[in-house]
C-alpha cells in the first residue's frame, strides 16, 4: 500500500462515478487532462471513480475505456494517479489497480510543500454505511431508477443522513454543539498532525475551518458537478472547472 | 536534561479519552524502564528517541509530525525500552491503553498507519541486523559514529520511495 506520498502539484476529484447512466465526468474530463498536463499536476480519484451500484455494463465499460486513455495521457507525460478506494468501487480494486493506477490505497497522506494533507473517501464516517454496508449498498441500487426522474437524488440522501444524525446527536446532548460526521472526522484527523483533510463521498463541495487553524475540504463530485481540489506548495484550494470556458474557477459556495 | 514541567493540557481531548500535551526543547517526555503505557502522536514538533548503549546514549530515532512512538510499552505492557525527549517545542496526542480501542473504532485509519509503520520500522530493523551480521570486527575503529541515528523514521522518508514519477 502507498500510504504516503509527497506532491507538490496535486489536483484532487471525487465521486465521477463512471457507468452511471447520469454521470457527466467523462466529457468534462476531457479538457480537465488538458489544464492537469499544461499545469504538471499528479491526479489524485479520490474514491466512487467507477460505479458499480447503480452503472449499466454497456456505459461503464465504454467510459471506463475512454477515461483510461485520459489517463494514460498523464502517466505517459510523468506524472501520476492515484486512486483512493470508496464504496461505489471497493469491489473493483483488482480492476482499478491493473487498468487505472499503480497507486490503490484506502487513504493517502501527502507531503506538499511543508504541509501534511490527508485524502480519504469518507465513507467510514458515514454512519448510515457503517451502521450495515451491505443494506447501503443496497439502497444504493434502489435509487438508481429515480435517477431517471431526478438525477441529483443523491442531495435527498444526503440530507437524511444529516437530519438523522444531527437527531440523534441532539436526543444524546440536548445541545446545538452539533457538526456533521464528516466535519467531525476531519477535526480528528487534524488532531494528528495534518493540515488540510481532503473527503468525498457527500457529494457536497465544502470549505471548513477548523480548531487549530487546520482545513476540512470536500472535493464535491463530478456525477452533476465538476468541483475539485487543487494543492500547491500545500496550499489547498477547492476550485470548479467551466466545462464551457474551459477554466479552472473558484468555487463560490 | 528536565522533566516535563509545562503539561499546559492534560485535560481529555474532545475527541474522547485522548489527552493532548505541550513539552519544551529537551524535556523528557519518557525514560528507559519507566512504566508508562501511554503511546503519542506527534501533532506538531519533533521527538528524538535514544537508548543507553554502555556510557554512551545512542539515537534510534527521530520522530516527526504525524508519526506515533511509545507504542511498545502499551501493547506489551512492558517498561519503558527507550528515552524520548522532545526536540523544540512538541505536541503530543497522548493515548491511553484503554482508548486505543475506541481511537481505532473512530479512527480506522490510524490502525492502518501503525501497522504500516511497524512494518517500515521491522524492515529496517532486519537490514540493520543483516548489516551487523556482515560488519567487519577489523574496522571497528574506522565505523560509523556512535551517535548517528540507527534507524530513521517519519513520514518524509515513508514518502521518499514514491517521490519519483
Amino acid at each position: 500500500m502507498h500510504l504516503e506520498v509527497v506532491s507538490d502539484r496535486l489536483v484532487v476529484i471525487s465521486d465521477l462515478h463512471l457507468g452511471n447512466p447520469y454521470s457527466q465526468a467523462t466529457e468534462k474530463l476531457k479538457d480537465f487532462a488538458d489544464y492537469l498536463l499544461a499545469g504538471r499536476f499528479d491526479l489524485c480519484i479520490n474514491g466512487d471513480g467507477l460505479d458499480i451500484l447503480q452503472s449499466r455494463f454497456p456505459i461503464l465499460a465504454a467510459q471506463t475505456l475512454e477515461v483510461i486513455d485520459m489517463m494514460r495521457q498523464l502517466t505517459d507525460a510523468g506524472l501520476r494517479i492515484f486512486y483512493v478506494v470508496g464504496n461505489h468501487d471497493v469491489a473493483l480494486e483488482t480492476v482499478l489497480s491493473s487498468w487505472l493506477s499503480e497507486f490503490l490505497t484506502p487513504f493517502l497522506n501527502v507531503r506538499s510543500g511543508r504541509d501534511r494533507i490527508r485524502i480519504e473517501h469518507g465513507h467510514i464516517y458515514d454512519p448510515l454505511y457503517i451502521a450495515s454496508p451491505r443494506i447501503y449498498g443496497a439502497a444504493g441500487a434502489l435509487a438508481a431508477p429515480f435517477l431517471r426522474f431526478y438525477p441529483d437524488v443523491y442531495k435527498v440522501w444526503s440530507a437524511i443522513t444529516r437530519l438523522r444524525v444531527r437527531g440523534q446527536q441532539y436526543q444524546r446532548n440536548r445541545s446545538d454543539d452539533w457538526a456533521p460526521p464528516e466535519v467531525e472526522a476531519a477535526r480528528m484527523l487534524a488532531e494528528r498532525g495534518f493540515d488540510v483533510v481532503v473527503l468525498g463521498h457527500t457529494h457536497r463541495p465544502e470549505r471548513v475551518e477548523l480548531d487549530g487553524g487546520a482545513l476540512y475540504l470536500n472535493a464535491g463530485n463530478w456525477l452533476r458537478n465538476s468541483t475539485f481540489v487543487e494543492i500547491i506548495d500545500g496550499a489547498a484550494d477547492l476550485r470548479r472547472w467551466d466545462p464551457v470556458a474551459r477554466t479552472s474557477l473558484p468555487f463560490d459556495e | 536534561m528536565k522533566p516535563i514541567r509545562d503539561t499546559v493540557r492534560s485535560a481529555r481531548a474532545r475527541s474522547g479519552a485522548d489527552g493532548a500535551w505541550v513539552v519544551h526543547d529537551g524535556d523528557v517526555i519518557f525514560s528507559e524502564r519507566d512504566t508508562g503505557r501511554q503511546m503519542f502522536i506527534v501533532a506538531a514538533g519533533t521527538v528524538r528517541i535514544t537508548v543507553g548503549h554502555g556510557e554512551a546514549e545512542v539515537t534510534l530515532g527521530v520522530i516527526e509530525r504525524g508519526d506515533f512512538f511509545g507504542e511498545m510499552a502499551l501493547l506489551e505492557a512492558l517498561p519503558r525500552s527507550a528515552n524520548a525527549y522532545a526536540v523544540g517545542e512538541t505536541h503530543l496526542l497522548v493515548i491511553e491503553p484503554g482508548a486505543l480501542l475506541l481511537r481505532i473504532r473512530r479512527d480506522p485509519t490510524f490502525a492502518i498507519e501503525m501497522l504500516h509503520r511497524l512494518s517500515g520500522r521491522l524492515r529496517q530493523s532486519n537490514l540493520s541486523h543483516l548489516a551487523a551480521l556482515d560488519h567487519d570486527p577489523d574496522e571497528d575503529d574506522h565505523g560509523a559514529e556512535p551517535h548517528e541515528p540507527v534507524w530513521e523514521i517519519g513520514p518524509e522518508r515513508a514518502a521518499r520511495p514514491f517521490d519519483a514519477p
